[in-house]
Formats: structure tokens, sequence, C-alpha cells
């Protein structure tokens, strides 16, 4: 009975026309922003690919110079993009994509496409997950809120239910009917340009991306899910097509809209990101001091004294490479010290606003979907630990290979493209899928939480209703 | 105004008073707008505090400086290279100076974010680095794109939503209930009645949101004065522009349900599906130059200057004809070396940084153009043009940070090379070079005077918002000449 009622819900969807001008505008919309959502990760990725090797080059052919004045030449390194990130760019617009490895500095990763872009880009939805996170949540409810409100005013909802159509029935032949359409208008559209972006990037394979698009394919469709959930529930609870449709309206503005950015500020004003402008001056402060002149001296002469001697031209090492490595040791645990606090304060704001999901499904829904795409916080936090331990590979190689050749009678000590070959090519890989599938357990269990709580919602009211 | 009218009016506004749902709107839009203005608030506390640190950190800087000066002065056996040395003038340029460009936050910046919090408040001036215009403050990215609740935020999403919550429903929930019939078999017209209650939804809404919205301003400290009533008038037209429109999509008389629908899509095109399609098609019409192919542009000229080292530092100091009799040697020292390294890349990578500059320059006016396709845009550029969040009052930051930069080399550059002219001690038994000790006298930045900031787009605004709520008023003016029953 219910798999008849479903089909001819299906059929009365499929014939009215608002249905086909919103699945339009729908496949219009998210077509032409993945357009230009996959041109600029597909040359991003291409173009990052190819200076990677470039810079490789570069290193390699290094005239023979001091091996700290090539640690000085340093080079870039890029961080990889996920192929999903033409879908959902998730954090990455905010985060720089490319850094400076070099002696002595530890950089930011500089050039955020976000500061690139238009003003008006940020009060947009201009991804197709904008689109499935903001519109589709208006459009499905626009779709539901007159399930069964509109049958209650034109009297049609008492018919159905004299009929012997049990209310649940009705509820999973409406439910289920809509849900497929919203799988048909969303999840089609969205598995067919996620799977275009998978083989139009390069390194999908690497990403794992197909599991990755099928459960994130999946978990916008079950986003999409609360909100057809709330205004079938508004359906079944208000007297008016008027008042569903209000009710509806009023949730989609606040749980969409209001939620995610009262949850930002609530968190900000819980625990304010640090400043960052200060943590780098107290790097700074610390580096200098330790570099002073006196102090300098000081352990220069501690170095003498450890090898027996009383000048610098009798020590078996290059003092200055000594002191170099020396210097790099002590300003890797300055950063590490200063940057992991920092780090720790803005995860602790990110379980904040995961918390925060509770009340809105779609600050879950982003979490999770930017974990699932490869464009969230951890990503970029791995790669910054693979470039920082490059650096101090490359630091370190260099260094020590300029202690153990000190300079001779037949002049200074110069490297060359066997010392450059002891550093490997900079690799950065992204974490497995189950690492990624463990990190989007906890938002997963809050947006099943909403759907259950609202399914529960739905039922109860379907039980209860009037016609 | 008829008597009539007038008494249609005030009774109106009674019911409209008398309405827990209509109270319930304007409690819960002031609600929000307080939050707004307390974020903002928030906001520039945070800035001010940034702002002051700032400072400190300078002050200390010099201050750190004069002591090592006045321990370097004093002989004693200590050797010290250049970039230890805070008293030599190419030392501490390099290697003490701690200085910054800063863009204080505005009087009105509690209205909005803007792009401000994704841009940079303050630039340290750094000459170690190839990228000066890849400054910004490390945040939470999480924060960034969520975006701030901020007043803007509830002025142009939510503002809307109240009217149209309280307008669309004002004839079409009685055209729906019958009571439409029994209205028009009264002797007034239909354009009296419609004048009354969408007189009575402006007059009580201009009062709750303008008036909300100036309580709120002044709670979180904004000062008042011209550029607060330019925003109460340009807030005031927005809120009128909804009122018109609410009374527009009534005259179709296709129901209550209908019109809240229409309206609510009406809202999400302005101020959602149109700014994206803007940003779309400003980002495809100008696409951004490629950051890694300024990167591999800065490594060329990186490669470039180390194969051409010495007729590089030649050419540079031979700009200086006062010392073209010692040029040889000075082209060895690391000043000149310097020197003439960083103007090297400087005009190596000057294509590419015109090129984002330019780029920069044509998006804000295809932005500023587009604006006009959506009050919601215009609504959106005005505020933050108020706030000086916007992005223009930012490109012209960084272009006087970099002059900044540029004019702190010049004022350094003849005192570094009168020292590697002509190197000397004055006290040869002491461990500083002791040729520089004007820390107090090194030019600071001032921060581009922004009185006035934002006007023009402040007016612009509220001409276009009351051009826009008078046709569409005149509009609906037109079609409701007639009774639809």
């Amino acid at each position: 009975m219910i798999v008849r009622m479903l089909r001819m819900e299906l059929a009365l969807l499929a014939r009215e026309r608002r249905v086909r001008w919103i699945a339009g505008a729908l496949a219009v919309m998210m077509t032409a922003s993945f357009a230009l959502g996959l041109g600029e990760v597909r040359r991003n990725a291409l173009d990052a690919e190819r200076l990677t090797n470039v810079e490789r080059q570069r290193w390699l052919s290094q005239d023979p110079k001091n091996p700290h004045s090539a640690a000085h030449y340093g080079l870039w390194a890029f961080k990889p993009i996920s192929p999903l990130a033409a879908i959902d760019p998730g954090l990455d617009p905010y985060l720089g994509r490319m850094i400076r490895i070099e002696a002595h500095r530890r950089n930011d990763a500089v050039f955020r496409a976000a500061q690139d872009a238009p003003a008006v880009a940020r009060g947009g939805v201009g991804s197709v997950v904008g689109i499935l996170q903001i519109v589709v949540p208006l459009v499905v409810i626009l779709l539901g809120f007159a399930a069964f409100a509109g049958d209650r005013e034109r009297g049609t909802l008492r018919l159905a239910l004299g009929n012997g159509a049990a209310p649940i029935h009705l509820l999973a032949a409406r439910f289920g009917a809509l849900l497929a359409l919203t799988a048909a208008i969303v999840g089609v559209p969205a598995l067919l340009l996620g799977s275009v972006a998978n083989l139009a990037v390069p390194a999908a394979a690497e990403w794992q991306m197909w599991p990755r698009l099928i459960v994130w394919t999946a978990a916008q469709l079950g986003y999409a899910a609360v909100f057809l959930l709330i205004a079938t529930a508004a359906s079944l609870i208000a007297r008016t097509a008027r008042g569903a449709l209000a009710a509806s309206l009023l949730a989609w503005m606040l749980l969409a809209l209001a939620a995610p950015r009262l949850a930002a500020s609530a968190v900000e004003a819980i625990a304010p990101t640090p400043a960052y402008g200060d943590m780098q001056a107290r790097i700074e402060a610390e580096i200098k001091r330790y570099n002073r002149a006196d102090l300098h001296q000081d352990r220069e002469r501690a170095i003498l004294a450890r090898y027996g001697v009383t000048n610098k031209e009798a020590l078996p090492i290059d003092l200055r490479g000594a002191m170099m490595h020396d210097r790099e040791q002590h300003d890797y645990a300055v950063y590490d010290r200063e940057l992991g606090r920092f780090d720790a304060e803005l995860a602790r704001q990110e379980r904040l606003v995961l918390l925060a999901g509770l009340q809105s499904p779609t600050i879950a829904i982003q979490t999770l979907s930017e974990q699932l795409a490869g464009s969230d916080l951890r990503r970029h936090a791995d790669f910054l630990r693979t470039v920082e331990a490059y650096r101090r590979r490359l630091s370190d190689t260099m260094n020590l290979d300029l202690v153990a050749h000190p300079a001779g009678k037949s002049g200074p000590y110069l490297a060359s493209r066997d010392v450059w070959a002891k550093l490997p090519p900079f690799v950065d890989s992204p974490a497995p899928l189950h690492a990624a599938l463990q990190a989007v357990a906890l938002p997963a269990a809050i947006l099943i939480a909403w759907l259950v709580a609202l399914g529960g919602v739905a039922l109860y009211a379907a039980r209860r209703v009037r016609p | 105004m008829s008597s009539v009218g007038r008494r249609l009016l005030m009774l109106e506004i009674r019911a409209l008073l008398g309405q827990p749902l209509v109270i319930a709107v304007y409690a819960l839009l002031f609600a929000a707008m307080l939050a707004g203005a307390a974020n903002g608030a928030a906001r520039i506390a945070r800035e001010r505090a940034m702002l002051s640190n700032v400072m400190a950190e300078e002050a200390r800087a010099i201050s750190t400086a004069k002591a090592a000066s006045a321990r370097y002065a004093k002989p004693s056996p200590l050797a010290i290279e250049y970039h230890r040395d805070p008293t030599d003038a190419f030392g501490y340029m390099n290697y003490f100076l701690v200085t910054h460009a800063v863009k204080p936050p505005l009087p009105l910046a509690a209205l909005a974010a803007g792009q401000g919090d994704l841009q940079p408040a303050r630039i340290r001036i750094d000459f170690n680095t190839i990228f000066p215009d890849a400054a910004y403050d490390r945040g939470n990215p999480r924060m960034l794109k969520l975006g701030e609740f901020d007043l803007l935020f509830v002025l142009l999403y939510l503002v809307p939503l109240g009217l149209i919550a309280l307008g669309a429903i004002r004839l079409t929930g009685e055209q729906d209930s019958g009571v439409l019939r029994m209205i028009a078999a009264q002797p007034v017209s239909l354009r009296t009645v419609a004048f009354a209650k969408a007189g009575a939804l402006a007059a009580i809404s201009l009062l709750a949101i303008v008036g909300g919205m100036l309580f709120a301003l002044l709670l979180a400290g904004a000062p008042g004065g011209l550029p607060v009533l330019g925003v109460a008038l340009l807030v005031a037209m927005w809120a009128l522009f909804w009122v018109a429109l609410s009374v527009l999509v009534a005259s179709y008389w296709r129901g209550a349900v209908a019109s809240v629908a229409t309206l609510v899509l009406i809202w999400g095109a302005l101020t959602v599906l149109v700014p994206t399609m803007t940003a779309l098609a400003i980002a495809t019409a100008l696409p951004t130059p490629s950051r890694i192919a300024y990167i591999d542009a800065s490594r060329k000229a990186m490669d470039g200057f180390y194969r051409d080292e010495a007729t590089v530092h030649a050419g540079w100091i031979a700009r200086f004809p006062q010392y073209a009799d010692r040029a040889p040697e000075m082209a060895k020292s690391p000043e000149v070396k310097r020197f003439a390294r960083d103007a090297y890349y400087r005009k190596a990578l000057l294509p590419e940084r015109d090129a984002f500059a330019a780029h920069s320059a044509a998006t804000g006016r295809a932005t500023e153009l587009a604006r006009f396709l959506s009050p919601a845009m215009m609504l959106d550029g005005a505020v933050q043009a108020a706030a000086g969040t916007d992005a223009d009052r930012h490109i012209a930051f960084v272009a006087a940070a970099d002059a900044y930069g540029e004019r702190l080399r010049r004022w350094f550059e003849p005192l570094a090379l009168a020292n590697a002219a002509q190197p000397r001690r004055s006290c040869a038994a002491c461990p500083g070079r002791l040729n520089f000790n004007r820390f107090d006298d090194v030019p600071r930045f001032v921060p581009v005077a922004d009185a006035g900031h934002g006007a023009r787009r402040i007016v612009l605004g509220i001409l276009y918002l009351a051009a826009a709520a008078a046709l569409l008023a005149a509009w609906a003016a037109r079609r409701l000449r007639a009774w639809p029953v």
C-alpha cells in the first residue's frame, strides 16, 4: 500500500510545473558555480604540480655554494588540492595555499583566495556546497510545506484519511516522494559534478575520492532531509498552509542563516581567537634575545671549550655551522611552544563550534562536508606540519653538512649537487579515508540526531493529525 | 490625506500594535540588532587592543635597541656583526626596527565586519619579505567562513524577513478570510485602505527598526553625527523598500501563501542569488592572476639576480654619483648588496604586482557597478563603506603601507651608504659601530585620513533605495485602482 501511495505521490510531483522549474534553476546554479570552481581548482592543482617539480629542479641545480646560503635560497611548497574542493571549497579560501621554506623563518602559508575574490562573494553561495546547504533547504521547504496543510485547507485530507489511508502511511508516502525528488534534483547533479571533478583534477586516487564523494552526497541528502522533515512536521501541525510555511521559513532562517553566525560570535566570546600578532611578537623577541651578541659569544666560547681549543681555526668542525644549527634547535622549540598554544586554542574553538551543531544542523553538515571533501582545518594543519618537518630537515641537513666541513686552507667550503640531493622531494599526502571518517563521526552523529528527533516529531504529529 | 484615510491609518496602527505577532517580530529584530551591535563593539575593542599592543611592541623594540646601544657604547672585548648591532643604521633597519602600518577602526565600525575580519588591520614593515602584499593576520578560518552576526547581517537578512512576515498578509490575509469583500462594500477606496495598512506598517517599522538600530549603535559606543544620520536614512529607505514590495506583491491577489512565498523568493534572489551570480560573473570576466605564477616570477627574479650579482650591485651603486670613486669597494659591502638585491626584486616583480593591483581595481569597479542590480547589494556596499570595512579602504591602506615601506628605505639609505663608504668607529674598543642613534626619529606611519569615507556611497544608497521604494509604491498604487472582488 505504501509503495502504491509512494508511486502515486511521485507521479503527482513529476507533473507539477514548479518542480521542473526548481530542478532546472538548481541545475543551472550548480553547474555555473561548479564550472568556475572546477576551472580554478584544476588550474591551481596543475600549476602547483608543475611548480613543485620546477622548484625541485631549482633546488638541485643550485651552483656550488655555502650550504647555509642554499638553506636561505630554500624552496616553495604548495598545498595539494582535493578534487572535491571544486564543489566544496570548505575552509580553503580562508587559508594560505603556499609556503616559503627557508632557514631561520617559519613562514605562514600565504595568498588566501578569499582575499582576491570580489567583495560580494562573501554574501553569496558561490559554490555547489553553498547552494546545497543554504538554497536547497529553502527549496525543500517550499516543496513540502503544503504536503498536509494544503490538503487540510482544501478538504482533501479528510477524504484521504476517510478512505482508510493511515496517517503514518500517508506521511511515509509523501515524505518518501519528496525525498526521492530531492535526491533526483540535488543528489544526482551533485554526484555527477563530483565525478567530473574527480576525473578532471589530478591525484583523485590518492584522495580516495570516489568513496568520499558517495558519502559526501549522502550527507548532503541527509541534511536536506532535515529541512524536509521540518516542513512536513509543520505541515502536519499547522492549521493552515500559511502557518506551515511561516513556521518552516522561520526554522530555516534560524537554523541555516542566524544560528551559524550566532555560534561563531558565541564561541568568540567564550574562547576568543588568540592575537596572532602578539604571538609573532613574542616569538621574535625570544629569538632576538637568544641571538644577542653577548649570549652568542658565550655559546661560541662553550663550543671552543668543548673541543679544548682556544680559536675557531683549531676546531675540527665549522663553528658558524654549529652555531646556526644550535640556533635553529632553539628556534624550533620556540615555534613549537607558541604555535602549539595558538593551534590548541583554534582546536578548542573548533570543538565548541561543533557542539553548536546541536543547535543547528547547518553547522554539523559544514564540518562533516569539509572533512569529507578534504578542505578542512585538519587537512591544512597536516600540511603545515609536513612543511615544517621538511623545513627542519632542510635546515639541519645543510647546517650539519657545513659543520662537518670546516673551511680549510683551500678556502671556504662549497657544497654542490650531491649535498642538495640529500634532501628528498617535498611530498604531502592526504590522510587516508578512514581518518576522515573517524573525524566526521561526531558531526554525522549530530546530523543523525536531528533526523531522528525530527522524524519522531513528524511521526507523533502524523498520529495525532486532525483533518 | 483625507480624514477617512487619517482615521484608517490610526486604526491600522492601533491594530498592528495590538497584535502579539507584530510585537514578537519587532522584539526579535531589536534583540538581534542589540546582539549585532554588541558583537561589533567587541570586534572594535579587539582591534583597538591589537593596535595598542602594536604600539607597545614598537616602543619596547626602541627601548631594547637603546639599552643595547648603551651596552655597546662601552669598551668591551665583545665583537658583534652588523646584524646584531642596533647602533649600525643598516643593522637596525633590517634586524631591530619594529614598525607597522595600521588601519584604525572608523567610528561606525560596529555596523559591519565587512572585509575587516579578512583583511589585516596592521602590516608589519618587513624588509626581508619579497611579497609585502601577502600580509594577513592568521585568525580562525572557521569564524571567517561562518561570518559575524553583526548589525549589517541583521539589517540585510533578518529585517526584510520580519517585514515580509508582517507585511505580506496585510491585504491578502483579508482576501483569504473573505473580510476584504466586506471592506470593499464600505465607501472607501482600495488605495486608501492599502495606504493605511502600508502606512501603519511603515510608520511602526521605521520607528522600531531605525530607532532600534540607533539605540544599538549608541550602546555599542558609536558616536552620533552626520554619518549616523546618513545610515539611519539609508536603513529607513531599505525598510520602506520592503514595505512597498509587500504591497506590490499583494496587489496581484494570489493569496497569502503565494504572497509570502513570492516575497521570500524575491528576498532570496536579492540577498543571495544576485550577489552569487554577480561574484561568479566578475570572477569569470576578471580572473585573478595566478599567485603561483607570481611565486614562479619571484624565483626567476632570484635566479636572475644570483646569475648576475656583481653587475646588479655595480649598477645600483652607480646611481649615486657622490660615491663614484668608492663604488667598487662599496659594491662588496652588505649594505649595497642588500639594497641592490631588494631594488632588483621590486623592479622584476613590478609587472606582477601591477597586474594584481589592476585586477583589484577592476574587480572593485565592476562590483560597485553591479551593486545597482540589487538593493541588498547597494545597502551592503553603503553600510560597509560607512563602517570603513570595505574593500576600497583596504586597497588604499595596502598602497599606503607600501609607500611607507619605501619611504623608510629612502630614509635609511643615505645613513647606511655613508657608513658603507667610510666605515668608521668612533670608539675602536666598543663592540657597537655607534653610527646610528636616531631611534626616535624614524618616520612613523600616519593612517590615511578617512573623514567622510563612505559618504558618497551612503548618499548614493539613500537615493537608489528611495527611488526603488517610490517606483514600487507607484507600481502598486497603479494596480490597486479597483477591488479584486
